[in-house]
């Protein structure tokens, strides 16, 4: 099949807008022409933009940010700031609701210490709500904030068809003195869709002070969000390197609000106003929360990263994205042998298929496919709870699509796993 | 080579001394808490050589096919030869070649069998 920019064709009934981008912008499939990369929940692959801005960078204008009076430190600061309003916008935040971070992970991790220190002298024991289907990213940092604190940890329920108990949760925050509610937007196992905005308006009308958090890993790579119009979520969390930029960069988003009343965890250089024997004033936002030389090289490449997501058509690729998950659920239900996992309506998940065979383990599948190519993902995916409690299965395989993948991958995909069964029958 | 031959295909699915020993001198069971692959070895000396192995457990084709491999290598054999036993005489005996993410795999029954050994008080048999 000829690919071609926005070209439309037919199969098994549903038309298809092939190729939204150019795959030949990414160097990696240039460099692996057979390759069928369908990881992209773990990370993303960059386009050459983005590998070039890194380089640049090193190049031509490295120098460390702020403070700095020479030409190259003007440089290095401007286009620093500049990568931070253009990712704010991307969000709809205000550049100094934006922290930079290393990822996901230590957004929460400093959130929750963050928290730690608004909390640690409040009285009486509170509690945390997480839910079934969270990566141990939006678990532990809370677990050891309750261990702290002395608080308890409570998880919302899913539905059989994967989706949040939404009654269970609301009865947990009814019944119980909820602080903290820390949700996922996508599930990196299922695939299931959260409708944050919608939940945490519910959930602040029951009780107006619970901080709710949403961690968008998973979302923000496939969905525009507007984080100035969802007034109900504080803080958001997501990282660079699964929307097409670089490793070691992501953002923790606080409400402007908030994060000026909140002191900071982390302290030492970058952080300050001034700096006395016995104690020290902080700098104004973002700083405040960004002590030491940040990765400077990481922002700028996200924000190209984000340069390359906003050339596209939004439209376009939200439909490319969801004929591709219908089509991907269609192929892989037509294979009897296969258990599915995740919302059976694709309109509420996204292109995450976490799956298992009985007979077959997951790491075997993911080394079979390997042997065609075909890169997958096996084992707990980071949601030990979610596969021993709700799923009951050690470990599951998992496809993940982005945005350069396309129908031929997806039938690649399913013929592979076609013939591993035909291989491992008695 | 492949390692989805059909012969660790078939160790996979039929086991070689698969099962429990009820009069074990140990029983040791281990796991791989990455992917929940889980081996329990079940271990009979007679001196200092192994007169009956066998093992139950869940796990990955690598996982199983090893252990099934390891025991039926092991039986009869001087405890001091499997305690010798290296990664690398371990991939020649079950006869594949395995990538760094696999080996874990293969090593959990060798590693099982080793604690095993080392668990049984050796003055009480001699």
């Amino acid at each position: 099949m000829v690919s071609c920019w926005g070209c439309r064709w037919y199969i098994n009934g549903y038309i298809y807008v092939h190729e939204l981008m150019n795959k030949s912008d990414f160097p990696i499939f240039n460099n692996n022409p057979d390759l069928v990369y369908l990881d992209n929940s773990a990370t993303t692959q960059k386009p050459q933009v983005v590998i070039d801005s890194i380089v640049d960078f090193y190049q031509n204008f490295n120098s460390n940010v702020h403070r700095g009076i020479h030409k190259l430190a003007e440089k290095a600061t401007i286009e620093f700031e500049n990568a931070r309003g253009n990712i704010a916008r991307f969000v709809g935040a205000k550049p100094e609701e934006i922290i930079f971070t290393s990822g996901t992970t230590e957004s929460m991790n400093i959130l929750a210490q963050i928290l730690f220190e608004h909390f640690k002298d409040s009285k009486g024991k509170k509690t945390i709500m997480l839910s079934e289907m969270e990566h141990h990213s939006n678990i532990l940092p809370w677990m050891m904030l309750v261990s702290k604190l002395g608080w308890d940890i409570e998880y919302a329920k899913l539905t059989e068809e994967y989706e949040l108990d939404l009654e269970c949760l609301y009865d947990v925050i009814k019944k119980n003195d909820v602080s903290i509610l820390s949700l996922t937007h996508m599930s990196n196992v299922l695939g299931t869709i959260n409708n944050l905005g919608a939940i945490f308006s519910e959930v602040k009308s029951i009780s107006p002070d619970i901080f709710c958090i949403g961690d968008g890993a998973q979302y923000v790579p496939h969905h525009k969000i507007d984080l100035s119009n969802s007034k109900s979520i504080d803080f958001y969390a997501f990282s660079g390197h699964k929307m097409m930029g670089p490793t070691g960069i992501g953002v923790l988003y606080g409400k402007k609000n908030l994060l000026e009343k909140l002191n900071p965890s982390k302290v030492g250089g970058g952080m300050i106003s001034t700096v006395k024997r016995n104690s020290f004033t902080t700098a104004e936002l973002p700083e405040k929360f960004e002590a030491g030389t940040p990765n400077i090289a990481g922002a700028i490449g996200l924000s190209k990263a984000v340069d390359y997501l906003k050339r596209q058509d939004t439209l376009e690729i939200e439909k490319h994205m969801s004929e591709l998950t219908r089509f991907t659920l269609d192929e892989l239900r037509n294979i009897k042998e296969l258990t599915l996992y995740g919302p059976p309506v694709f309109e509420k998940r996204g292109p995450v298929f976490s799956f298992s065979i009985e007979g077959i383990h997951p790491h075997d599948i993911a080394q079979i496919l390997d042997q065609d190519n075909i890169a997958i993902r096996a084992g707990h995916h980071c949601c030990q709870i979610l596969h021993r409690e709700t799923l009951k299965i050690p470990a599951s395989a998992r496809a993940s699509l982005y945005i350069y993948n396309d129908i031929e991958n997806v039938k690649r995909l399913s013929n592979s796993i076609k013939k591993l069964i035909t291989q491992f029958k008695r | 080579m492949d390692l989805y031959r059909q012969d660790m295909i078939d160790h996979y699915q039929n086991p070689r001394n698969y099962g429990e020993i009820v009069d074990a001198d140990a029983i040791i069971e281990l796991e791989n808490s990455s992917c929940g692959d889980k081996i329990k070895l079940f271990v009979k000396l007679k001196k200092d050589k192994i007169d009956e192995i066998s093992f139950t457990g869940e796990g990955c084709a690598v996982a199983i096919a090893s252990a099934s491999k390891l025991t039926e290598y092991a039986k009869g054999k001087d405890i001091k030869q499997i305690q010798k036993l290296t990664t690398d005489d371990l991939l020649k005996i079950i006869k594949v070649e395995l990538t760094i993410s696999r080996i874990k795999c293969a090593n959990l029954s060798l590693q099982t069998i080793k604690k095993s050994i080392n668990s049984v008080d050796h003055k009480q048999k001699i």
